[in-house]
């Protein structure tokens, strides 16, 4: 009874602790989402205090300026094609990663895994090159086939590890019963990794969603631009305009919150069984 | 190579593709494999929707691209490509906004041999740099070159030829808020540097800052330094640019003092925490009153007016010293404007420069549409302006460049590289990280070595 | 029967890794080893269009490179305490959300949704938060003395901002990770050291870490590498500044590129860096492996 009394203060003691922490690491996104209804000289003079009225003025202007509908489309395709092509492809390599045997096996997954070692400045300049001999430029598959690559790494990493620990028994009983490889990996195990596979697409939609640096290289003209690029224009020689900046950051930030959201409860339980076993 | 690496991936995507289609599918894992599939469906056919219009435009127009680095100019580069393009049916005009670094994605561009039409290029050593190579089109014969200002061919030129069109002439100086001179019973405009002194004593003594603090941006400290060293050299800068370019000058020369006694007077009058204040939260200060004096360039006023529509500006030329007579302003041709000549169209490309060069009067021009405006830099060719010249500032400037008051910008005139490596040393000046003396070796030290 | 299955598809899942290892290949490898590892003997300026072979030369020059040195050296700085408190403050709260709280979901959330901003834009959340927020929190709360510090006037300040930024956005990331592996340690054990009297903090040292290394295992290697590529923050945040003295190595290769235009030199540094960064990570994963318990 004792006992029940004190789990109980912890429920309630620890767990208002934690939560008054998350309000506090939330604090800066709240901030910045309230001054995103406030004007300029508004946020300047009272960035702590709440609006005073609730101005849209910020989001009707960062939404012409940043061409939000074009944009958040090509954010929306590059995302969901980058998603899409660097999941079934980390996914078929750590199969067949986990499959093969001895050192073939060993040298491939190290080989992934030091890709997370590579920034990608270090290569940006000849992937420039590359999209340029290709004409990849101002495309999206070669955006996509881009981030494909560089996600490939982390993909085959978690998706490893989860791999190892699917039981042979369920892969041989399934072969007994006449099923071949392919359809082992894709009936068999496919639906067994869905948590990790959910996770890997929450995180790879973030990244891709998120993503500056190569489609501000690659794609030129304002027409296929992603958010994040349009984003930046509001940063200037003559000045940041704060309010439409994070009038467009609260815009951009929208779906990724719903995303995640959506997945969160499938996040947890794909990490565990994945990244954490390899 | 490529289109190997193209079949196979193609390939393994349309195989995967079937797998989750052709379903072994239990039940259960339906709702993956449906949005699997769904998905790619969907990019392709965005894919398509967006690249289907330009295809159908490009059978009857030519395409050709400006590259251009970010300014807040964008509604006015938009207004102007539309001038353009209603104008004739033959090219599509388009201006690429660069976001960010403008230098990185150059870089890129020239090592992969994709350079745009037409682009942006810094005048004076990278333009120089590039026309060397032979990345440009020699412009000599275009009708601008013969209208251009005389001052501003410098800039754009190599070898005798011209290689760009000098579309800005940026102007630095002391900007002030004049209600605010005003209010601090500042009747006499500073001309020396003991009057701007006792200028700064007196803001101080009503409560206002006297100059805005923009430090925490490097670009800042290094626009201001080059003002400096530019006044305290006076009539010696050019032959010292070109020994220093040849390797064998140094920083150290008379009167550097002054250099350093001013940015010392400004340190002491922006405030405190000035090293925290970037140039956004300057001009906001500046716009707001705060704060009476920005030192930077023209285009600064364009966020205190856009921030403060009735703010009156008026511009003091640098008081470097205590005869007046040294008192000038920094000019510096802002962007070169040049021709790509492996370019598909270099005709067409010819086409758009000569309406951006366009100076017909009673026209809404290129130039017109891009530079009437406060902060909006001077013409290079004579044009009429409207709105700016009722400015004070504006007038002051075209006053002192008529008198041919002004000073090069050292950064842009130094081999490429040196403007990264004054941002990176003077900003420790500021932060009082280093002695004059520090900053003077370290300077020497990294600009002597780009000298080849 | 179940070797010979897999010894007769072994063809099967070889192939399987062909996609992914022409996208590799495309995106990193290819550029890697035709591009940076090349360029990184050759004395080569973007803009001047030269390009000479020189062999080690880079290499040596970087020796003697000062702003190099002061850039590999804050870097290793910034890892360290990055790395530490990232994994601290991500192990802590995830210790909390794997006990039995109300709101656990939600509250997860709100650790997480930091990591799904992008690095620029959590630099302009930090500055503006550094430069207009903070000050008037101190004054408000009567800490003078705190509100007038210069967050961005000295070198030691700088790097507070960076690091605070960078553990914001980069804690979340790793909590799942740890929450994950946390729950994934069997009640079963946690309740036989309960009965032997392994409490409280007891646990946590006795029985949840040395459980929890492979995670550890994972988490280290992953923070250490976002650690030494980290560019966006400090490049949003400081620029370098003030005068150069929170470059990371990435922003000062990044500056060698495209300021100067010294693409060999940068190629060179690059070169570098990626060992440096694989003999830290090996070392790790020799290390925390070995501590890591079978069951």
């Amino acid at each position: 009874m004792k006992a029940m009394g004190k789990r109980k203060r912890r429920y309630w003691i620890q767990g208002t602790l934690v939560f008054l922490a998350g309000i506090l690491f939330m604090m800066p996104v709240f901030l910045i989402v309230m001054n995103a209804f406030k004007s300029n000289r508004e946020i300047m003079l009272s960035f702590l205090s709440f609006p005073k009225t609730l101005y849209l003025h910020n989001f009707q202007e960062a939404m012409r300026l940043m061409n939000f509908w074009v944009s958040f489309r090509n954010t929306a395709v590059i995302a969901v094609g980058t998603v899409f092509l660097s999941v079934i492809v980390s996914y078929m390599a750590a199969y067949g990663i986990s499959h093969l045997r001895g050192k073939f096996s060993d040298g491939f997954y190290l080989f992934f895994v030091l890709g997370q070692l590579v920034s990608i400045h270090t290569v940006m300049v000849y992937i420039s090159v590359m999209a340029t001999k290709f004409h990849m430029n101002n495309t999206f598959w070669g955006l996509i086939l881009i981030h494909g690559g560089f996600n490939s790494a982390f993909g085959v990493m978690t998706y490893t590890g989860f791999l190892k620990s699917v039981p042979r028994e369920l892969e041989e009983a399934a072969a007994i019963d006449g099923c071949n490889a392919f359809q082992i990996m894709t009936r068999i195990v496919l639906p067994l990794v869905k948590p990790t596979t959910m996770t890997v697409s929450v995180l790879y939609f973030l990244w891709s969603w998120n993503e500056f640096l190569l489609p501000s290289i690659m794609i030129g003209d304002s027409g296929l631009r992603p958010l994040t690029v349009n984003l930046n224009m509001f940063k200037n020689t003559s000045g940041t305009e704060w309010n439409y900046l994070i009038a467009g950051l609260t815009l951009t930030l929208i779906p990724i919150f719903i995303i995640y959201i959506l997945a969160q409860k499938y996040i947890t339980s794909g990490m565990m069984s994945g990244a954490v076993k390899s | 190579m490529h289109k190997q690496i193209k079949m196979i991936t193609a390939f393994f995507l349309t195989a995967a593709m079937t797998a989750g289609l052709a379903g072994c599918s239990s039940p259960s894992s339906d709702s993956t494999q449906t949005t699997q599939a769904g998905q790619p469906a969907q990019t392709n056919q965005a894919d398509q929707t967006s690249q289907a219009p330009e295809e159908s435009k490009s059978t009857d127009k030519v395409d050709i691209t400006l590259a251009v680095w970010t300014s807040s100019s964008a509604a006015a580069l938009e207004e102007a490509q539309n001038t353009f393009n209603n104008s004739q049916d033959k090219i599509n005009f388009k201006v690429e906004i660069q976001a960010d670094d403008y230098a990185q994605y150059l870089g890129a561009k020239t090592v992969a041999n994709d350079l745009p039409d037409l682009f942006y290029l810094n005048p004076y050593s990278e333009l120089k740099q590039y026309a060397k190579n032979g990345y440009l089109l020699d412009l000599s014969d275009q009708p601008f070159a013969s209208k251009i200002y005389d001052s501003t061919k410098e800039g754009v030129s190599y070898d005798g030829k011209i290689y760009g069109y000098p579309s800005t002439v940026e102007y630095w100086g002391l900007f002030y808020n004049i209600d605010v001179f005003e209010q601090a019973g500042i009747t006499e405009l500073p001309t020396t540097f003991s009057q701007l002194e006792d200028a700064c004593e007196k803001l101080k003594a009503s409560g206002i800052t006297p100059f805005a603090a923009t430090y925490k941006d490097s670009w800042t400290c290094e626009q201001v330094f080059c003002a400096l060293y530019a006044a305290a050299m006076q009539d010696r800068l050019p032959g010292w640019i070109d020994d220093m370019n040849a390797g064998n000058s140094t920083f150290t020369q008379e009167g550097v003092d002054k250099v350093f006694r001013f940015i010392d007077l400004m340190k002491e009058n922006s405030g405190t925490n000035y090293m925290d204040s970037d140039a956004s939260a300057g001009y906001n200060s500046f716009a707001n009153g705060d704060a009476a004096m920005i030192f930077l360039g023209q285009f600064a006023l364009r966020s205190a007016r856009k921030v403060n529509q009735d703010i009156q500006l008026g511009m003091l030329p640098i008081p470097i010293s205590d005869n007046p007579e040294e008192s000038k302003i920094m000019c510096n041709t802002g962007v070169g404007i040049v021709v790509n000549p492996n370019g598909k169209h270099v005709q067409e490309a010819l086409e758009v420069l000569e309406y951006i060069t366009d100076n017909t009067d009673g026209v809404r021009n290129w130039t017109i549409i891009m530079l009437d405006d406060v902060g909006g830099a001077m013409p290079s060719i004579p044009v009429k302006m409207q709105n700016v010249v009722n400015e004070p500032f504006y007038q002051t400037a075209s006053q002192y460049i008529a008198d041919g008051k002004t000073m090069g910008k050292i950064s842009n005139q130094l081999n490429s590289g040196a403007m990264e490596i004054i941002k990176g040393v003077v900003q420790g000046y500021f932060a009082d990280m280093s002695s004059q003396e520090e900053i003077l070796n370290q300077l020497d030290e990294q600009i002597l070595k780009l000298a080849e | 029967m179940s070797s010979a299955f897999y010894k007769k598809n072994t063809r099967f899942y070889l192939a399987l890794l062909i996609p992914a290892f022409c996208l590799y290949c495309l995106a990193l490898i290819g550029p890697l080893f035709f591009g940076t590892v090349p360029s990184s003997f050759y004395d080569w300026n973007i803009i001047k269009a030269k390009r000479n072979f020189t062999g080690f030369e880079n290499f040596a020059e970087l020796i003697h490179d000062k702003q190099f040195l002061t850039s590999l050296f804050f870097t290793l700085k910034l890892g360290v305490v990055t790395v530490t408190l990232n994994n601290i403050i991500a192990f802590a709260i995830s210790y909390f959300l794997n006990e039995n709280v109300f709101a656990k979901g939600f509250t997860r959330s709100m650790f997480f949704m930091p990591n799904t901003i992008g690095g620029i834009m959590v630099a302009f959340i930090w500055c503006f938060l550094f430069t207009n927020v903070l000050p008037k929190i101190f004054s408000a709360a009567g800490l003078e003395s705190m509100a007038s510090i210069s967050w961005f006037g000295s070198g030691s300040m700088a790097f507070i901002t960076i690091v605070a930024a960078a553990v914001w956005t980069g804690s979340g990331f790793l909590m799942v990770l740890y929450l994950a592996g946390l729950q994934n340690i069997s009640a079963d054990i946690l309740e036989a050291g309960e009965i032997d009297g392994c409490t409280g903090f007891k646990k946590v040292i006795l029985l949840q870490l040395p459980l929890l290394m492979p995670t550890i295992t994972i988490n280290l290697f992953v923070s250490i590498a976002g650690a030494f590529k980290s560019f966006d923050i400090p490049y949003a945040m400081t620029g370098g500044g003030p005068a150069g003295v929170t470059n990371t190595i990435a922003l000062n290769i990044y500056k060698d590129a495209f300021s100067t235009y010294n693409m060999g030199y940068a190629c060179a540094k690059s070169v570098v860096l990626f060992f440096i960064v694989m003999a830290i990570t090996c070392i790790q994963l020799r290390f925390t492996r070995k501590k890591e318990v079978q069951l």
